[in-house]
């Protein structure tokens, strides 16, 4: 027997060594050079198979130790192709650009391998100063490439600083592959955090938040299960899945001539499902035969191609469209697009398409001490749901809202149903219904008209010449420098009253990307680096309206993007609080009838004494900094002046003085 | 002495609302009444000069009587909660209608060039 085939009958007695005949070799593992001969002298017969006696000292050292590791060419140092070399091979057949991480020891093994073996290129690796602000640049990243990045954190605390940002992209339907280290062993862990800070179940903590996880115990299984979970992730509904890598399958070398067979399966992303047909044609009768008929939708279109299919229905039945600003699912200056709620109260059907709150939708809710709700629709008003809110739900941490009945409920994907959808309307148009459609669509262009004329009067009347500046001013004075640009804007824009989605023309789909989905704050800012890195290739001048609360929650985004060189033009929305708390507070004193005039809702709301200077802030981390701008006239010159530099390739940063919202 | 225990912010906020001319009315109460809006948090959903936003309505050059200011901000059932006479005392909601009266009215669209240019596309 020869000391190869011997090394394989003992690796295949001891699970946890399957593919690793030298893991003992790895990393100055526990067992030492001189103990391991102690135990195993050379020339001595492979260790025995695990006994169901309870083993010896000598015996247990045994089973987890292997024979026949070739000689290292120098003392203390490997042979061969370690661990995660292949894992970055099968990482390397997913398409994936960038891991962002925060380095830790736990995840040293493929570090050192995606820099050096892989060249840290595809993928490459993306210094990031916080997991929470590293996973949210993947979420902001995915908006906008529509192919998944890599986050790498450390076991335990680095997953625990994730997981806020895990669960806004599961709320936000985005994917990520998340990957952590851990060593399950303690037999060969090193003294200090992989030992103290080690987890049976690392994935645990946020299960509940993510599709799939798996701790591959070979690296035939981790190939298998790396496929597997970039094929679930990127499966919709799209959302973050996990791979526990075990530090000793990083780590260690696999004898020479053991992978012949290792493989890395094909990824064949499955097609999502479509409504079932017999509803679908149910729901196109109703709104053919519909005098109001409504889209309401949230994250609709997945891709460019769900934009076009929407427009394409809408305008097929020249019907309105409520767009709740997931994703970009409709043109916002298209005579169809409708804002809030009026178009709904009017509405003889209502479809809802990958909503997350159909209820909130169709009733209202006034937050007052009796807590006032009812329906905002008219009786007899008929609702239809489409989405895959019903084939994908958890328990415990929720993101559904109560419970809204509907007439037809199809369990598909929304954007895979909208071709059957449209051919399905498109068969029962007759005669009648096209003068009844046509007719509709002039009220709905009168109505788009007079609307749009008011806008200008709105701005005019909105502290146009007021310090702090408002935020009709501040979209329109970034307007007028961006309008023939190739732009996006990579953050949402309620903070300061839609004003850019009532001014500005979104009418391609990666010009907007929604928010955060789980309301966690300190998203804003690195979900706009990571969507701005994914521009970068297209040269585009990419926007981020940066609200203040939001940045000192994970400044280190900026650093990342000098670094990086990430081109990102960050206009801050500076109006010095957290300012939904501010109206919670009062809200509360009113009702409570205390406290009010003397000021005290400023306590633990605001963010002022001393102000920010965020200008400062960017400039240490090597952003341009520019302000803080409080005079509206001002606020021109130093957009221009940050918009060359963000043209010239890099980051930069306007700190404006705002009004409230 | 109210303004002695505003914060920083605050003040700053005041006379930012002078340099804007929001606040330029001759009138004391008015200028109190600049004062009491901020402390009272009115700007909170109405903003700095009562223009309005996302989260309340315009409130600046109100066509309500003060009689009917005051009954609605004493007894509003809506969003917007309930101030009683407890939290905002009667001479307070007084200067603060008289603010909310004295802030100057805003350009006409169409004096303002960035408009224009706008709406021209």
């Amino acid at each position: 027997m020869t000391d190869k085939s011997k090394s394989k009958q003992a690796v295949t007695k001891v699970d946890r060594r399957k593919f690793m005949a030298g893991v003992a070799v790895a990393g100055a593992a526990v067992v030492s050079t001189e103990a391991k001969s102690a135990i195993l002298p050379p020339g001595a017969p492979a260790p025995a198979a695990p006994s169901a006696m309870r083993p010896s000292t000598v015996m247990a050292q045994a089973e987890v130790a292997t024979a026949s590791v070739s000689a290292p060419a120098y003392p203390g140092t490997q042979n061969g192709k370690p661990g995660s070399d292949y894992m970055v091979d099968v990482l390397k057949t997913l398409d994936i650009e960038y891991i962002v991480t925060n380095p830790a020891s736990s995840c040293r093994g493929i570090h050192e391998s995606i820099v050096n073996y892989g060249g840290n290129r595809m993928p490459e690796l993306l210094t990031t100063m916080h997991e929470e602000s590293g996973t949210a640049m993947a979420h902001g990243y995915f908006k906008v490439a529509l192919k998944p990045m890599g986050s790498l954190c450390h076991g335990t605390v680095g997953l625990q600083h994730a997981a806020m940002a895990v669960y806004n992209a599961w709320c936000d339907r985005a994917p990520i592959l998340m990957m952590i280290g851990n060593e399950m062993d303690a037999n060969v862990r090193r003294p200090g955090v992989p030992t103290t800070h080690a987890a049976q179940d690392p994935a645990a903590m946020i299960r509940d938040f993510t599709k799939w996880d798996d701790q591959p115990g070979s690296l035939q299984h981790f190939s298998e299960s790396m496929v597997r979970a970039y094929r679930i992730s990127m499966t919709p509904p799209y959302e973050p899945v996990l791979i526990v890598m075990g530090e000793e399958l990083q780590e260690g070398v696999p004898e020479p001539g053991h992978f012949e067979n290792f493989s890395i399966p094909k990824v064949a992303l499955p097609t999502p499902p479509q409504g079932e047909s017999n509803a679908v044609r149910e729901t196109a009768a109703m709104l053919v035969a519909a005098e109001n008929p409504v889209f309401v939708v949230d994250r609709v279109a997945r891709t460019p191609a769900g934009l076009a299919l929407m427009v394409e229905l809408a305008e097929l039945l020249q019907a309105t469209v409520v767009d709740q600003g997931g994703r970009m699912n409709f043109p916002n200056m298209h005579h169809l697009a409708a804002r809030g709620a009026a178009a709904i109260r009017r509405a003889d059907v209502v479809v809802g398409m990958e909503l997350t709150d159909f209820w909130g939708t169709v009733n209202d809710f006034s937050d007052t001490a009796h807590a006032q709700q009812g329906p905002i629709v008219r009786e007899g008003t008929r609702m239809v749901s489409i989405g895959t809110g019903d084939v994908y739900i958890r328990a415990n941490y929720q993101d559904f809202q109560r419970y809204q009945p509907v007439d037809i409920a199809i369990a598909a994907d929304a954007e895979a149903t909208l071709p059957s959808l449209i051919e399905a309307v498109r068969m029962l148009l007759d005669g009648a219904a096209r003068t009844r459609i046509d007719n509709r669509g002039q009220a709905a262009r009168d109505a788009y008209n007079t609307a749009r004329s008011r806008v200008a009067a709105d701005a005019a009347a909105s502290a146009w010449n007021a310090s702090p500046i408002s935020g009709a001013r501040l979209s329109f004075e970034l307007w007028e420098l961006i309008k023939n640009e190739d732009w996006a804007l990579v953050s949402r824009d309620q903070s300061i009253s839609n004003w850019p989605h009532r001014v500005w023309t979104f009418d391609k789909y990666y010009q907007w990307i929604g928010g955060p989905g789980g309301a966690g704050i300190g998203y804003g800012l690195p979900a706009a680096v990571g969507a701005a890195l994914a521009h970068r290739p297209h040269g585009r001048l990419v926007v981020n309206i940066q609200n203040d609360g939001d940045c000192m929650y994970a400044p280190g985004a900026l650093w990342t993007a000098a670094h990086h060189k990430i081109p990102l033009l960050n206009v801050m929305h500076n109006n010095r609080a957290y300012h939904q708390e501010v109206m919670h507070l009062q809200r509360m004193a009113s009702w409570r009838q205390r406290g009010l005039s003397d000021g005290s809702w400023r306590v633990a709301t605001t963010i002022e004494n001393p102000n920010v200077d965020y200008a400062k802030l960017a400039e240490s981390m090597g952003v341009a900094g520019i302000g803080p701008i409080e005079n509206p006239n001002d606020l021109a010159p130093a957009l221009r002046r940050a918009i060359d530099i963000v043209k010239a390739g890099e980051p930069a940063l306007v700190d404006v003085i705002t009004q409230p919202r | 002495m109210h303004r002695k225990t505003l914060p920083g912010f605050v003040s700053a906020l005041l006379a930012s609302l002078f340099f804007a001319g929001a606040a330029q009315a001759a009138d004391a109460a008015a200028e109190d009444g600049a004062a009491v809006y901020s402390r009272s948090g009115c700007w909170g959903c109405h903003a700095y000069l009562g223009q309005g936003g996302r989260d309340g309505p315009q409130i600046a050059h109100t066509a309500l009587s003060y009689e009917a200011f005051s009954t609605f901000v004493r007894n509003s059932t809506g969003d917007m909660p309930p101030f009683t006479a407890r939290i905002v005392p009667d001479a307070d909601l007084e200067k603060i209608y008289a603010y909310l009266q004295s802030i100057p009215e805003p350009p006409a669209p169409e004096t303002l060039p960035l408009l224009q240019d706008v709406f021209s596309d």
